[in-house]
């Protein structure tokens, strides 16, 4: 046989076509495959005893139980606790992955310093005693000349034992003030207690024996207080029989799940409130005796009348019915009134505030079953609690020397608003922080804390709770060597002013001594976390086994206050006229300007403050909006000629932002809702510096509110 | 062999589209659970990888009309004709006789992404990066499961790390089949709202195969007859309307 050419091509083709129906092709691309997916490292897995502890959630002021379990003692993943009598914790998205953030790429390696004031100035590492060299006599400077502003601590916990410490350090320095954040859920609180004739002591929200809650704008079903606990009572309406109504100018995920939704023309919450207030007198449907306890009765009754609900219905876009019946609702049946701060927009303005807190009084809701309760003192061993402003009370350019406890922890605010308050040459800021973010920009010294679970922690009252409370989470990981607490850097800083030697203490030592205080007390119950029942404290023999409960991870709630007498009030506080007739006017809009609102997920405020893992809500989906998004109308984004997805360029007198706008019809036509959060992938430390988002245009108000800009929109 | 942990079984869920708050913690325990790596930096709603995603779904009502749902979709767990399953080339997907999970072995996923295509839920999702983590977060890692590589698929499996660890703590006590309560999905475990109920269908007691009967509960797509096991209710009927007109989800 003779073998042509053509032979061995035609061999060798079908050799080719045939090999293709056999499995070797299909295993070499597999093979290759797999070889190529693997080339890079695939994590080990960890691998060691499996054991699980109770502690707490570091990341709010909820402080909710968790379950970690632990591989080598390391968490690597956390539960909720459901069914808890004290913190009915399941934990929120946030919280579900709070042992992530000790490894976050943007945490501080070691404490730095900027190398001057003005923009050329950057930030380098120093040593800690390098920087409390430079610092000490910068504060011994601020401490010794009333022109060089107060000394100030911006405690971004309150309530803690901690903060007590701090307010001892300050009690030493004349003139010096104890600073909140000014978005507290629970500020409303406050402001009731300003309104007190007298001296009264802290206040929580009855929401365990309420029947109505009307709303201003808190966002009670997304994260308010102790999530679970707002989520049991007012979640289900119709298993828990209670009323929630929620007041606000865009559907927010609360207004949804509200049984009613009042949708409001921004900036006109304060006219309503004088409406509900006219509903209820000219129906007389207050309690009687307030005309007496009320000190500016007369003159409330006057202001009230003038706001009938017609011509505040066009005003405030809420119908007259509605109006009238929402009035009869809330004097019908034991309610709360809440005049909300959020997360990311912040408080209310005063005067708005003063007006809702006042229907409060108008319903005798202090002291009253279901309405506001008192809470008791913390039992404490450092007495000699300071008064406590919310930032956007401080008087303008008053602090020269600023200790900021924390970047944010739950709830954000411009920078702007924070350099309004220090003196005019930017004064000294000192940050505790265990990461870098957009606030590490403003200050002076970064001084790097440890990460949640790395220390001991404390997790105080949460904010609007009927009772007090505290308990304790032993650390979980070892701390960083470079890492420098707060007790311990308040010890050192105090011994270099040589004001004492604070520092022989630590934050074990300073929970324990709260802890013996509780004991000693001998009043409450701690609950154990498995749900067993409470054992009064008056039944633990010495300090010793409180500790060991609080170390078992037992959670200890007061007692209720015993049933006092509302004292007398100021319904209006310190209002002037003017400040009354400006409250109740619609916000002036300039020209055809959308109104900027900013808007956020408590404490999910930054990039480095949570894990990394919640890229899954913010970036890989549409779940919730990441900083450089904004929601907005689609009537409004269609005049704007704007279509879904699109880049825009965002311009406010305060600057400009780029931002992607999203399409939500839930969103005001006319209004502008910009995250503040995460970066997509913030784990760059200049990118996070520089950029403080949608709170870098906001305008801060006289009051130091931020609520509403007004802006422009173009397509970038 | 132990008989009892093998009884047929069909696992599904009924999730309460009226419950759901869009709160998000069921999609971050999801992927803390499996392992899922954070976002690399480009990665977007498209790319990113989400075992159940929760989705934002509005009745298109002008100003204040307006309702807005949020859908929590994970792999639907198609029983008949599985679409993923029809289409692999390399036998990676299968669904399970004695469970009716539909799984996923990565290791003989070719990437070729037939199955993304062929499933009408968008519930599948590609490796397009290399799984990382930060410095030091391997040790937070979740031992029971294994990351996936890149170049290959994944999705929901039920947590099927738990339903092997609720299956070994029966044989362990020599019981016959697993306690339900030691079998529970992560998403499920951490939903504040209690919007997730799972279960077994084939067990006609259970709460699941109870629920179902509902008359406001449906399946997505339910005309493309995929027999799935991913349940939703509402009583809200635009919420009803839509759902059966959705051509896609
Ligand atoms: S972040 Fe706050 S609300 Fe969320 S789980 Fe932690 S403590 Fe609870
Ligand atoms: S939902 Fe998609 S991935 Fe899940 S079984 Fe059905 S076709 Fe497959
Ligand atoms: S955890 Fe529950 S309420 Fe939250 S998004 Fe998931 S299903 Fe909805």
């Amino acid at each position: 046989m003779k073998l042509t050419r053509r032979d061995v091509l035609r061999f060798a083709g079908g050799s080719v076509l045939g090999a293709l129906f056999t499995p070797i092709p299909w295993k070499l691309l597999d093979d290759s495959s797999i070889w190529t997916q693997n080339w890079s490292l695939i994590p080990p897995l960890p691998r060691g005893p499996i054991t699980t502890k109770f502690t707490h959630c570091p990341l709010c002021s909820a402080g909710c139980t968790a379950k970690a379990r632990c591989v080598n003692g390391v968490p690597v993943g956390l539960s909720g606790v459901p069914n808890l009598a004290t913190r009915n914790g399941m934990l929120c998205a946030v919280g579900l992955a709070a042992h992530h953030v000790a490894y976050h790429p943007l945490r501080l390696s070691g404490p730095q310093a900027f190398t001057g004031k003005d923009d050329g100035s950057v930030l380098m590492p120093v040593t800690l005693d390098a920087l409390l060299a430079s610092l000490g006599p910068k504060l011994r400077a601020v401490m010794s000349s009333a022109s060089a502003g107060a000394v100030a601590v911006l405690d971004q916990r309150p309530g803690r034992a901690m903060s007590r410490r701090y307010q001892k350090f300050l009690s030493g320095i004349p003139g010096s003030m104890y600073v909140v954040s000014p978005s507290r859920e629970d500020g409303m609180l406050g402001t009731l207690r300003a309104l007190s004739g007298s001296p009264c002591g802290p206040m929580g929200f009855d929401f365990e024996n309420t029947k109505t809650v009307l709303s201003v704008g808190a966002p009670l079903l997304d994260g308010w207080g102790v999530p679970e606990r707002m989520q049991v009572l007012f979640a289900d309406t119709s298993a828990s029989g209670k009323t929630l109504m929620q007041i606000e100018s865009s559907q927010s995920r609360t207004a949804r799940g509200a049984t009613t939704w009042l949708p409001v023309v921004p900036g006109t919450e304060a006219a309503l409130a004088l409406s509900f207030a006219n509903v209820i007198f000219r129906e007389g449907l207050y309690p009687k005796e307030i005309e007496r306890t009320i000190t500016d009765f007369p003159r409330y009754r006057e202001l009230v009348l003038r706001y009938h609900p017609h011509p505040i219905s066009a005003l405030t876009g809420v119908s007259p019915d509605t109006i009238v019946d929402t009035a009869r609702k809330i004097a019908g049946s034991p309610s709360i009134v809440i005049a909300g701060a959020d997360p990311a927009r912040g408080p209310l303005e005063k005067s708005t505030e003063i007006l809702v807190a006042g229907l409060n009084l108008l319903l005798g809701a202090p002291a009253r079953s279901g309405g506001i309760t008192l809470r008791r003192e913390m039992p404490d061993v450092d007495a000699g609690a300071m008064p406590e402003t919310p930032l956007h009370r401080v008087p303008d350019h008053s602090i020269g020397l600023l200790i900021m406890d924390g970047a944010e922890y739950g709830e954000s605010f411009p920078t702007s608003l924070l350099k309004r308050k220090m003196v005019a040459d930017g004064g000294t800021v000192v940050l505790l922080s265990p990461h870098l973010s957009a606030r590490s920009a403003s200050a002076d010294y970064l001084i790097p804390t440890p990460s949640p679970f790395e220390s001991w922690e404390e997790h105080p009252t949460p904010p609007g709770a009927a009772a007090a409370s505290f308990s304790v989470s032993a650390p979980l990981l070892a701390p960083r060597e470079t890492s420098v607490d707060a007790v311990r850097f308040l010890g050192l800083l105090s011994e270099a002013i040589g004001t004492g030697t604070e520092g022989s203490t630590s934050p074990e030592a300073v929970l324990r001594q709260r802890s013996d205080a509780i004991q000693s007390a001998g009043r409450g119950t701690v609950y154990a976390p498995d749900g067993a029942e409470g054992k009064p404290v008056s039944a633990f023999s010495n300090g010793d086994e409180a500790w060991q409960a609080f170390l078992d991870g037992g959670c200890w709630v007061d007692e209720p206050a015993a049933p006092a007498r509302s004292g007398r009030f100021s319904i209006l506080g310190t209002l002037t006229d003017d400040e009354l007739a400006t409250a109740a006017r619609p916000r002036q809009r300039e020209g055809a300007a959308i109104t900027l609102t900013p808007t956020g997920v408590r404490a999910a405020m930054s990039s480095g403050s949570i894990s990394p893992i919640l890229s899954k809500i913010f970036q890989e989906s549409d779940l919730r909006g990441n900083s450089g998004t904004a929601l907005i109308n689609p009537t409004t984004a269609s005049q704007l000629g704007i279509q879904d997805g699109s880049a825009a360029v965002v311009r406010s007198r305060k600057g400009t932002l780029q931002v992607r706008l999203m399409l939500d019809p839930a969103v005001r036509p006319g209004l502008l809702q910009a995250a503040v959060g995460p970066w997509p992938n913030g784990t760059s430390g200049t990118e996070t510096m520089d950029n403080e988002g949608v709170l870098a245009i906001c305008e801060v108000q006289e009051d130091g509110t931020w609520r509403f800009t007004d802006v422009t929109i173009e397509k970038a | 062999m132990d008989q009892g942990t093998q009884k047929k079984s069909r696992y599904g869920m009924l999730i309460d589209l009226d419950r759901c708050n869009g709160c998000g913690a069921c999609m971050v325990a999801c992927a803390v659970e499996h392992n899922v790596a954070p976002a690399e930096h480009k990665a977007t709603a498209r790319t990113g990888v989400t075992w159940l995603r929760v989705a934002p779904m509005s009745n298109g009502g002008e100003f204040p009309a307006t309702d807005t749902i949020y859908v929590p979709m994970p792999c639907q767990q198609c029983e008949k004709d599985t679409p993923c399953v029809a289409v692999c080339p390399q036998n990676a997907v299968d669904v399970d006789p004695a469970t009716g999970i539909v799984g996923q072995v990565p290791q003989r996923c070719l990437g070729c992404r037939y199955c993304m295509t062929a499933c009408p839920y968008h519930a599948r999702y590609f490796d397009w990066w290399d799984p990382q983590w930060p410095k030091g977060m391997e040790q937070a890692l979740n031992p029971d499961v294994a990351p996936r590589m890149r170049g290959v698929v994944e999705k929901c499996n039920f947590c099927h790390a738990r339903l092997h660890t609720a299956r070994t703590k029966a044989a362990a006590e020599g019981r016959e089949s697993i306690n339900p309560a030691d079998y529970v999905p992560a998403c499920v475990e951490v939903c504040p709202s209690k919007a997730i109920v799972f279960g077994d269908l084939e067990d006609a007691t259970s709460e699941l195969a109870q629920a179902v009967k509902h008359p406001h509960v449906f399946r997505f797509l339910e005309k493309l007859g995929t027999e799935s096991k991913v349940y939703y209710r509402s009583d809200k009927q635009w919420v009803l309307d839509k759902a059966k007109s959705l051509q896609t989800v």
